[in-house]
């Protein structure tokens, strides 16, 4: 059912929370099945630094958001703003039909970065 | 018997109890064919009327009115073809809205296929079918009334006795799907009144893939399979007979243990209500709030702002629970929640955070306080996680 990265990330997520004063706020709503999750992100000199997610969903989607928060941390805003959909599913591993808007959210969440994303 | 002390999904299937297994094991000697001429006093012909006459007595019934099958699926089936689609009958097919599919599906596609008139009845938001309500839709020709005995996900008893009063005024064939209810409740088809009825072994510690049917009268029904001749001629084909004979323990076990098994479960639930109450986590029961029209196996609940999928998936990854749950994962174009409590009324946040807990006879009284403890854990992680919203 739950593949062992999915389930690793779902049941010991490293990354929940909230920044106190992040310079980026992701959010998506998922707007069949309600699952929601918003990232804040801490920049320095183009630099993400710090990530952290709140999230309202299913194991698949708290799990992927932990996994996105993971693999922003550490990477140049701009290499995250080029991502392409299939580089996250990378980092996701195989999900099933069922789980597969879970990527969707993930993608919707990458797709409102932008390099101008911090002034 | 295995480890079973996370396990909360009695009302899925049950483990096979020694008694069965060693019934079971003994059948696997019989591998004579019930239909032979030979006769031995411990034969297998005897080995199957002892089957059929523990089966008719968990119910109430003479054995001869018990015809055993593939399990309550095929019994249901069965009952709809054989009225709907094998008789001179063109009547409308009445039945509820939170029937298992083994009657829903099958019937809609029956009645699609005929163009047949099948009206479908709400519960109310407790989960119980009003008998008024059957009455209402009973008007008119009728050929078939099925109605539940006890719903799977939220336990309620349904009006069974009142409605087949309904039915026979109409002259309508009345079937109970009884697959919730035998071997966890007193059920006596003579009191219900019912011309038919289902049961599944695997419900009662039997095992799975066998099951029986009930006929009042066993001319009503034409034949679910023509062969052989087998079971008095209305389902051909060599018997399944390890499977008979663990249902036929199953039944005789589960009938002498029916009143120490109510105490268990009515005490299983009244202590998990009371662990949830003294931890103070926030809930709703969805079914009856009598519970004289609960089947107190089972516990339906709903978790505010909690989506039960992550949290029944955190008892089974983290703390090696298994509940059911009542509305699965949704796609990308659909959400897939409980029918039953869609037809109960019940709002989107209830809905989204309903799981199924079912006890039943190994369940303890410190596998309750596990549950409570890791129930708590997980919605105070997922509350946690949501924070912001």
């Amino acid at each position: 059912m739950f593949s062992a990265r999915i389930a690793e990330n779902f049941t010991s997520p490293t990354h929940g929370g909230e920044l106190a004063d992040p310079h980026i706020v992701l959010e998506n709503k998922d707007p069949v099945c309600g699952d929601q999750i918003r990232i804040s992100i801490a920049v320095d000199d183009g630099s993400i630094t710090q990530v952290r997610f709140r999230a309202w969903g299913c194991a698949t989607s708290l799990a992927t958001a932990n996994i996105l928060c993971v693999w922003m941390e550490g990477k140049q805003l701009t290499d995250c703003v080029a991502a392409t959909p299939e580089e996250l599913a990378e980092q996701f591993g195989t999900l099933t039909p069922e789980q597969r808007h879970c990527h969707e959210i993930a993608v919707n969440l990458v797709a409102q970065l932008q390099p101008e994303s911090v002034a | 018997m295995s480890n079973l002390s996370g396990y909360f999904d009695y009302n899925a299937t049950t483990p096979l109890s020694d008694a069965v297994k060693a019934a079971m094991v003994d059948a696997m000697e019989q591998f004579e064919n019930p239909s032979a001429a030979y006769a031995a006093p411990d034969g297998v012909k005897t080995l199957m009327a002892q089957a059929r006459a523990d089966v008719a007595a968990l119910i109430g019934a003479d054995p001869e009115q018990i015809v055993f099958t593939s399990g309550a699926t095929e019994s249901n089936n069965w009952v709809l073809r054989s009225i709907l689609e094998c008789q001179d009958r063109s009547g409308a097919f009445v039945t509820s809205a939170i029937e298992h599919d083994a009657t829903l599906a099958s019937g809609k596609m029956i009645c699609d296929q005929q163009g047949r008139d099948l009206r479908i009845v709400s519960p109310d938001s407790e989960g119980i079918v009003p008998a008024s309500a059957i009455e209402q839709a009973c008007q008119g020709d009728v050929s078939l009334v099925s109605l539940m005995l006890t719903n799977n996900e939220t336990g309620a008893i349904q009006p069974v006795r009142e409605v087949s009063g309904i039915a026979r005024q109409t002259n309508a064939f009345f079937h109970v799907d009884a697959v919730q209810a035998a071997g966890k409740l007193s059920v006596d088809v003579s009191s219900l009144c019912c011309d038919s009825l289902s049961l599944s072994a695997h419900k009662f510690h039997g095992p799975k893939g066998v099951g029986a049917l009930y006929i009042k009268n066993p001319d009503a029904l034409t034949p679910m399979i023509v062969g052989g001749g087998q079971e008095a001629g209305l389902r051909a084909g060599t018997e399944n007979i390890v499977g008979i004979a663990g249902m036929g323990a199953a039944a005789a076990e589960a009938r002498a243990r029916l009143a120490d098994r109510t105490v268990h479960v009515h005490a299983l639930r009244t202590a998990l209500l009371s662990e949830l109450h003294t931890r103070n986590l926030s809930f709703q029961v969805n079914g009856p709030s009598d519970q004289a029209q609960t089947a107190l196996c089972t516990l339906n609940l709903s978790f505010p702002g909690i989506r039960a999928e992550s949290l029944v998936a955190r008892l089974g990854l983290v703390d090696g629970i298994k509940v059911s749950l009542g509305s699965a994962c949704s796609t990308n174009k659909h959400s897939r929640h409980s029918h039953v409590l869609q037809a109960m009324g019940l709002d989107e946040a209830r809905l989204v955070g309903s799981m199924r807990i079912s006890f039943g006879r190994y369940t303890t009284r410190g596998d309750i306080t596990r549950l409570a403890a890791a129930l708590e854990d997980g919605l105070g992680v997922f509350q946690r996680l949501a924070a912001a919203e």
